[in-house]
């Protein structure tokens, strides 16, 4: 017979088998880190096809040296342009955040670079924690355009850092660094799993504010431009307050 | 010809221009902070069912245990949003520059250029324009008049430009006044929300003081507990809430001050630009009437059609005064008179925008000082509520705040 806590217990380890899978299937928890992705694809494209062309040039040249390069000329060079987009595509990809770069990224890829750095601890979290990266992943895409706008020395703009390029990194790498036994025992009234979970929902709050208060700025100078409308060329809208 | 000799007919500025400095803003002390922004019956009742519900938790605890420490965390970080929020908007009144003020840039740089100006122009500066002809009685007597009037051409570029940065100023004064709508509308809701968490702060001490009064006979030790920490920390937030109270509304009546001085100094930049493109009408009127000379101030009139509505009151008054100039007799002194009454208005204008700003500025300084110290009070304990929450934190990240105002959830 199945009791209710062998019944919790299924569910668990199913719980930590889904995000896994899921973790595969889908690659990118953000806009910002598919496109810092695809920037990096099309690079490697662009250096493939540079070599191609630089073969072709040569080939070319060759050709009208030579008068002519001959069959064998023209399989050498079609060997050498393949040769040059297997060597791009064995360049080093992305260099893989770690908290330190991301703490030193610029304001611009700091959202993107999070998010690939988020996508690569998936595997190792739970299925709840899971849920709350791919949901900090859109609070990300959103809070980036307006971290673009901020100066690199804003108060805001430091703020920002610090919950995501160190109290984020923080609390998964502590979670992390726990024996996978005593994830789910309990440790003074809360088991780390639970300690992860409110922490990332705490993060989770606090981007959003953030997003909130750095818009702040741009909604309060619309208000006052509305306002000074109203005070230039609508008569009476002074006394009205 | 039997005209009035007596007196020049009425200018432009004919009623008197008043500028009235706004009182300086006193200091507010926090007794009589509290109480500016009405709470509602129902959002006290919902707001004392949380506290009832706090101490019922709170006293249900024993008073070594950890949960009652939690708690007792919560009372000394109640309202911390609040006070951060309001520390950061009232102390804006003293970022903001106080433009018009000074004298070396914007509206006052400009008063002061027009003014210098406009004196060269000033019939009354020039002398004898008519007694040429009895003194050199060789010399035409149109020329000297003509020379003068000839001064406006050379000069009315200039005074188009100073005219054209006096408006673009009282944009720039009314560009502030927008900026201090919405600010006081965030301050008047950032003082809601303090509002609300003295309620909860006041509600909460005198209900603790029963609740211990209560445990006196029952749990003598859990009395003192209570009163020691729950008691002790809710009376100092209660403290800190006032005194940020007193400061935020201070903030907010000092924006108001400043609002009102640039109402005021646009009043007087209006009347400045009125009064000065009066004058050149007047110059031009007198011109054609005494000299039969076509004074073209081209710039001048280009500018009264932007500055229509200011000039509107102007035209009108000009017209008369036109056909009245007209009637009198040229080489008569009235059209001169007129003239110089003309920059007389300029002169008043500028003279009470002067003196307006002398006890603008004084009532400015006052609540500057007032403010300043205010705001200096009130950074120790935003320190405190600082280092008291980054402990928290360190503790055991971030805890929901249970005690927050019901308009900042």
């Amino acid at each position: 017979m199945v009791t209710a806590s062998d019944h919790d217990a299924v569910m668990r380890s199913a719980g930590a088998v889904i995000p896994n899978q899921r973790a595969r299937r889908t690659g990118s928890i953000g806009e910002r880190s598919k496109a810092l992705k695809r920037r990096k694809a099309v690079q490697k494209l662009a250096v493939g096809a540079g070599g191609a062309a630089a073969v072709v040039i040569a080939a070319i040249v060759a050709g009208m040296i030579l008068n002519g390069i001959g069959f064998v000329g023209v399989m050498i060079a079609f060997g050498l342009i393949l040769l040059a987009f297997v060597f791009a595509a064995l360049l080093p990809g992305l260099p893989e955040p770690t908290p330190e770069t991301i703490r030193q990224a610029d304001l611009k890829t700091l959202a993107g670079k999070t998010e690939i750095w988020l996508e690569r601890q998936r595997p190792a979290l739970p299925a709840p924690a899971v849920t709350l990266i791919d949901g900090i992943g859109i609070r990300l895409d959103q809070l980036s355009p307006q971290l673009a706008m901020l100066g690199e020395n804003d108060p805001a703009a430091s703020e920002v850092r610090k919950l995501v390029g160190e109290y984020l990194p923080e609390m998964i790498n502590g979670y992390r660094a726990i024996p996978e036994p005593l994830r789910r025992k309990d440790n003074g009234g809360s088991t780390p799993e639970e300690q992860l979970i409110g922490g990332l929902k705490t993060i989770d709050r606090e981007i959003e504010t953030m997003t909130g208060q750095i818009a702040r700025g741009e909604l309060d100078k619309l208000a006052t431009r509305g306002r000074f409308l109203e005070l230039k060329y609508d008569e009476g809208a002074a006394d009205r307050d | 010809m039997d005209q009035p000799t007596q007196t020049a007919p009425p200018t432009a500025g004919a009623s008197k221009l008043e500028l009235t400095a706004p009182d300086p803003v006193p200091a507010v002390t926090p007794d009589r902070a509290s109480g500016l922004v009405p709470v509602s019956e129902e959002k006290k009742s919902k707001l004392d069912a949380k506290v009832d519900q706090f101490l019922a938790e709170l006293v249900a605890q024993d008073v070594n245990s950890p949960e009652f420490g939690k708690r007792v965390d919560q009372i000394t970080n109640m309202g911390r949003k609040e006070l951060m929020a309001a520390a950061g908007q009232s102390n804006r009144f003293l970022d903001r520059p106080v433009r018009a003020m000074d004298d070396s840039s914007g509206v006052g740089a400009d008063l002061a250029e027009l003014r210098r100006t406009v004196e060269d122009l000033d019939p009354s500066k020039r002398g004898k324009l008519l007694q040429k002809k009895k003194l050199f009685g060789v010399i035409p007597f149109g020329n000297k008049l003509r020379d003068y009037f000839d001064g406006y051409k050379s000069a009315q570029g200039h005074i188009s430009s100073i005219l054209d940065r006096l408006t673009n100023g009282k944009d720039e004064l009314l560009m502030d006044n927008a900026a201090i709508d919405v600010e006081r509308v965030k301050l008047w809701e950032a003082m809601g929300n303090l509002e609300q968490m003295i309620h909860i702060s006041k509600t909460m001490d005198s209900r603790i003081e029963e609740k211990a009064d209560e445990l006196d006979h029952s749990d003598p030790a859990k009395a003192k507990a209570i009163r020691e920490t729950a008691l002790f920390y809710v009376r100092q937030r209660t403290q800190d809430l006032l005194t940020q109270m007193a400061v935020t509304v201070q903030g907010y009546l000092a924006l108001d001050l400043v609002k009102k001085n640039n109402v005021e100094l646009v009043k007087g930049v209006d009347r400045a630009s009125t009064t000065t493109v009066g004058a050149l009408r007047t110059a031009v009127t007198v011109a054609q009437a005494m000299t039969n000379q076509r004074l073209v101030l081209d710039q001048i009139t280009a500018l009264n059609t932007t500055t229509a509505n200011i000039i509107e009151g102007t035209g009108r008054m000009m017209r008369e005064n036109t056909a009245l100039i007209h009637e009198q007799a040229a080489g008569s002194t009235i059209p001169l008179e007129t003239l110089s009454k003309a920059f007389q208005d300029i002169y008043d204008t500028m003279d009470t925008i002067d003196q307006f700003k002398l006890q603008a500025l004084g009532s400015m300084k006052q609540t500057v000082n007032a403010l300043e110290g205010e705001v200096e009070k009130s950074r120790g304990y935003i320190a405190r509520a600082e280092g008291q929450t980054a402990a928290l934190k360190d503790v055991r990240g971030a805890e929901p705040e249970l005690l927050s105002a019901l308009g900042a959830e």
